[in-house]
């Protein structure tokens, strides 16, 4: 297990190294910063001034390592549109998001596996077909529509929910259900077809025969072992749930990370840009590195073989 | 008089595929006395296993049990409801089956399996299963038990795991043991060791078995009496002793002349020539005809009936049609 | 890996059978297709968007750029105060939304169909590079490959939408560049087990250029993969082009996409509830139609997956 996190945490070494290459080749063919950052009638000499304060004049590899080192100390650079250090702003939108994911989690959770399971013991019946269109629809269906529908029917047509916004509970439903729906619509397919390969496993026949009784095969039997599968989903949900949140922030004007990112690209904001984009970026890397330990603490053959 | 524990009459399972329904078992009828070992043997897809976990309703869809009955001391086990049926299932009837390793669930260890079983059956708390599961172990021969209840089934070898398999199903003491190909996954020295076990643990409970198997050298060393099924069907029942001195069925003899026999240092095996029928595709006549040395013209036509030849054997073949009407 | 090999050798007798049939291919395919009720749905829903698509400038009513302000959010023709004139009403500005929609269909798919032409291309070099060099070349253009799975591809699109102004050539080639990573890997399997085949190695002995015996021998069989794969990936990029539009980087004004459409919707909600509906609609059905095609095709063509089956019923 020791040696299996090292390793995965060098692996993530150069995922690191390239994201900030990728990202670093970008900002530096979107060319001249300078322009921005001073006013219209600044002279030639003032703009040089500035470029070599900044650097800029420097070869392109001395410029990637400085850049390497400023992000090293936390340090994204300053947001134009907000005149703040990028990263702490990114990093006070955090919570908001963490929310909107877990609350979208729980939903697609409760969604799909009880779905999944029941499609799946019930396989080829009415309701199975009924769950199976229901989840191609979902993947069908685009995130940020999904929003505007139910906005239009559960805040606006019934004014139950607010129409946009963060604070009571009330607020989390809508985004929630949108992004959570998106997710569950995946995980609901997967999840069928996960449980009906236990279903036909051979230890599933070997209970049978001792006498255990329906629920104890699905929910102790069956179930413990679609775990493992279930997991792994999980985190490959995890891509789907940041993209979605993107837009659904975006739709319920949630003020959360997705939203800033939006924003910062839509108004040429690098500094948030790019801090945002490494937040999210590590962050998917550390639940990927999750999901892969749950992984291995739940299937007992890993750990040893 | 000896009592009767199962008795299956006219079995019929059939498979209602999206291609058509295939008929795996076809009108079997056999019994098990008290303390009795009957061998189920014949050829993979004769229908052999399908009648084995009819027996206990273990039959999946698209199968279904269309037509028989399953008597048990006297019950008919068709007609038990959900409720009923899980109160014999791995208590007065329990199973082991042919792969240990995928037969046991990979995510709880052993001990758990065992004690599942019994705190299903028995009314007893979590501490007295596990001192029974961990009685159970020892009894099969697995060495220190009280560390093992706690393995999982991957550390363990073939052997070990079908020890475990064989302490699950008779951790309840059943009155009927069904073991489908219990050794058919082993190395031929643990197979010795499994089936010794089996012997040894049976005499012990006084319970009785179904062997079902296609190696007649288990069915030499295990059973009492033998039920030979082809195409879903039974063609022959005898006593171990008969079948192996006098085999009548021609597949029977087929059977026996295929297996290596080592003790005469004939390992020359003469396979029966051409295929086992595939159940959708059933020959007319005689199910057995396009392989039979024997075949008549009216083996293509009509199907012989299972008669009865005394001693407790049947036959299931023209060629003894006659000749019996003469013995009687 | 040897499943792996046992699916390909039966890749070859499909091909083998396809081309021996070839006349009645096209017969037989349709046969094939009208079995599943699903898959002719999807067919036929597709041949109508990409109908629709082609004939855009035709089929569409109005000029969907027209404004008109003595129509302005007129309702469906059903509804009170709606017109035949304007099937599906009028936006803000008067624009007839049917001819929008008809017309946004060709931006869905040019970015949709582009975009996964690209990304199999990338993915066709990067993966035959790799795979047939292989050590240190295939070592970096993997840790590549493992890279672009381990972030969420919006996240590079967006910087790139940062840093450049959005267009449509500008969202194919994006979106296309961060897909190629599926194909590469298909790509870099075939060829490593055609690599080590006699016939190639046969080739290469007598000469032949290395690209040319790639090419020649690993095209034949990643074609149905590709295939697959190409209709699930089209029918997600229409979503994110769709979300992109929506947020306001990807398609900008004049050119109408379903995803702006549901922006400017969506500030009428309250009021005027099909300008955001419509649009909706389009695309889920649109993307319903390439999915449940896809899926056929999946069952049809990808060999993979029926062994799998068969494994999986074992």
């Amino acid at each position: 297990m020791r040696k299996y996190l090292i390793r995965r945490l060098l692996q993530i070494i150069p995922v690191i190294f390239i994201i900030t290459f990728v990202v670093f080749v970008l900002v530096y063919m979107a060319g001249d910063p300078v322009a921005l950052m001073l006013p219209e009638d600044a002279s030639e000499a003032d703009r040089e001034a500035l470029r070599a304060a900044l650097g800029l004049n420097d070869p392109f590899i001395v410029q990637y390592f400085r850049f390497l080192l400023d992000l090293g100390q936390g340090n994204f650079g300053t947001s134009f549109r907000y005149n703040q250090d990028a990263l702490p702003l990114v990093l006070e939108r955090l919570p908001a998001t963490f929310e909107l994911a877990v609350a979208s989690m729980v939903v697609a959770i409760m969604m799909s596996i009880p779905l999944g399971i029941y499609s799946a013991r019930k396989r080829n019946s009415f309701v199975d077909l009924f769950i199976t269109g229901g989840s191609v629809l979902g993947k069908a269906m685009p995130n940020f529509w999904l929003g505007i529908i139910l906005i239009l029917l559960f805040a606006v047509n019934i004014q139950f929910f607010p129409v946009s916004g963060r604070g009571s509970l009330l607020h989390l439903v809508l985004p929630a259900i949108t992004l959570g729906t998106g997710v569950a619509a995946e995980m609901t397919r997967l999840i069928r077809s996960s449980m009906l390969e236990i279903l036909g496993q051979d230890y599933m026949r070997t209970a049978k025969s001792k006498g255990v009784n329906n629920g104890r095969l699905i929910y102790k039997h069956a179930f413990r072992n679609s775990l493992i599968p279930v997991v792994t989903i999980m985190g490959l949900q995890v891509s789907q749930l940041v993209s979605g949140a993107l837009i659904t922030e975006s739709v319920f004007a949630w003020p959360g990370l997705g939203q800033l990112l939006v924003q910062a690209v839509n108004g040429r904001d690098m500094a948030v840009v790019q801090a945002s984009v490494f937040v999210i970026a590590i962050l998917v890397i550390v639940i990927n590195l999750l999901t892969d330990i749950v992984y291995r603490l739940l299937d007992p053959r890993i750990n040893y073989s | 008089m000896v009592e009767k524990l199962l008795e299956v009459k006219n079995l019929y399972t059939h498979f209602f595929t999206e291609q058509g329904v295939i008929p795996s078992v076809n009108g079997v009828s056999f019994s098990v006395n008290k303390g009795e070992i009957v061998g189920i043997v014949g050829e993979s897809g004769c229908g052999k296993s399908v009648t084995s976990l009819s027996i206990l309703q273990l039959i999946d869809k698209p199968g279904k049990i269309v037509n028989g009955e399953v008597l048990f001391n006297g019950e008919d086990l068709i007609k038990l409801n959900e409720k009923q049926i899980k109160k014999i299932r791995g208590n007065r009837i329990s199973m082991i089956f042919q792969e240990p390793l995928t037969s046991l669930n990979p995510v709880f260890t052993v001990g758990n399996q065992i004690s599942e079983a019994i705190r299903i059956h028995q009314k007893v708390n979590k501490q007295q299963a596990k001192d029974k599961a961990i009685e159970m172990l020892r009894k099969v021969g697995i060495p220190n038990p009280e560390k093992q209840y706690y393995s999982f089934p991957h550390l363990l070898s073939g052997g070990m795991r079908q020890r475990v398999m064989i302490a699950m199903a008779l951790s309840c003491n059943p009155e009927l043991l069904i073991a489908d190909e219990p050794t058919t996954a082993l190395d031929v020295t643990i197979q010795a060791q499994i089936l010794s076990l089996m012997k040894n643990l049976i005499e012990e409970l006084q319970t009785s078995i179904i062997i079902i198997t296609h190696d007649l050298g288990v069915v030499a060393e295990m059973v009492d009496r033998v039920v030979v099924m082809y195409g879903g069907e039974i063609v022959e029942q005898a006593s171990v002793y008969d079948l192996f001195e006098n085999p009548r069925h021609p597949y029977t003899q087929g059977l026996l002349k295929s297996t290596p026999k080592v003790h005469e240092l004939e390992y020359e095996l003469e396979s029966i020539d051409g295929n086992v029928p595939s159940p959708d595709n059933m020959p007319t006549g005689c199910k057995f005809h396009p392989r039979c040395p024997f075949a008549m013209d009216k083996c293509k036509e009509e199907d012989p009936s299972l008669l009865s030849v005394g001693n407790d054997s049947a036959i299931k073949c023209w060629l003894y049609q006659d000749r019996k009407v003469v013995q009687v | 890996m040897q499943a792996n090999a046992e699916s390909k050798s039966e890749l070859n007798i499909n091909d083998k059978i396809a081309k021996s049939k070839n006349q009645s291919t096209t017969i037989r395919g349709l046969k094939l297709l009208l079995q599943s009720k699903t898959g002719t749905i999807g067919f036929i829903i597709v041949i109508c968007v990409v109908l629709v698509a082609i004939f855009a400038g035709v089929l569409a009513p109005h000029d969907p750029a027209l404004n008109n302000l003595t129509a302005t959010l007129k309702p469906p023709a059903w509804l009170d105060g709606g017109s035949w004139n304007y099937v599906l009403g009028t936006d803000n500005l008067g624009r007839d939304v049917l001819s929008r929609i008809i017309v946004g269909t060709r931006v869905s798919l040019l970015v949709g169909v582009f975009s996964v032409v690209l990304a199999g291309l990338i993915g066709l070099i990067i993966g035959i590079v790799a795979g047939y060099y292989g050590g240190i070349v295939d070592n970096i253009l993997m840790r590549l490959v493992d890279s672009f799975l381990a972030i969420p591809s919006i996240l590079f699109i967006l910087v790139v939408l940062a840093v450049f102004e959005p267009s449509l050539l500008v969202l194919i080639i994006v979106i296309g560049l961060t897909n190629w990573v599926t194909y590469a890997r298909i790509v870099r399997g075939e060829v490593l087990s055609i690599k080590e085949r006699e016939y190639v190695k046969a080739s290469k002995s007598i000469g032949t250029k290395s690209s040319e015996i790639m090419l020649v021998h690993v095209l034949p069989n990643i074609v149905s993969s590709f295939i697959v794969i190409s209709a699930l990936s089209v029918a997600t990029t229409i979503i994110l082009e769709a979300s992109l539009s929506f947020l306001g980087l990807g398609i900008q004004p004049p050119d109408v996409s379903w995803g702006a459409m549901l922006t400017d919707g969506r500030n009428y909600l309250a009021t005027n509830w099909w300008l955001a509906t419509f649009p909706g609609l389009a695309i889920t059905i649109t993307v319903l139609g390439i999915i449940f095609l896809g899926d056929w095709l999946r069952d049809v063509l990808d060999p993979k997956t029926q062994v799998n089956q068969k494994g999986g019923a074992k």
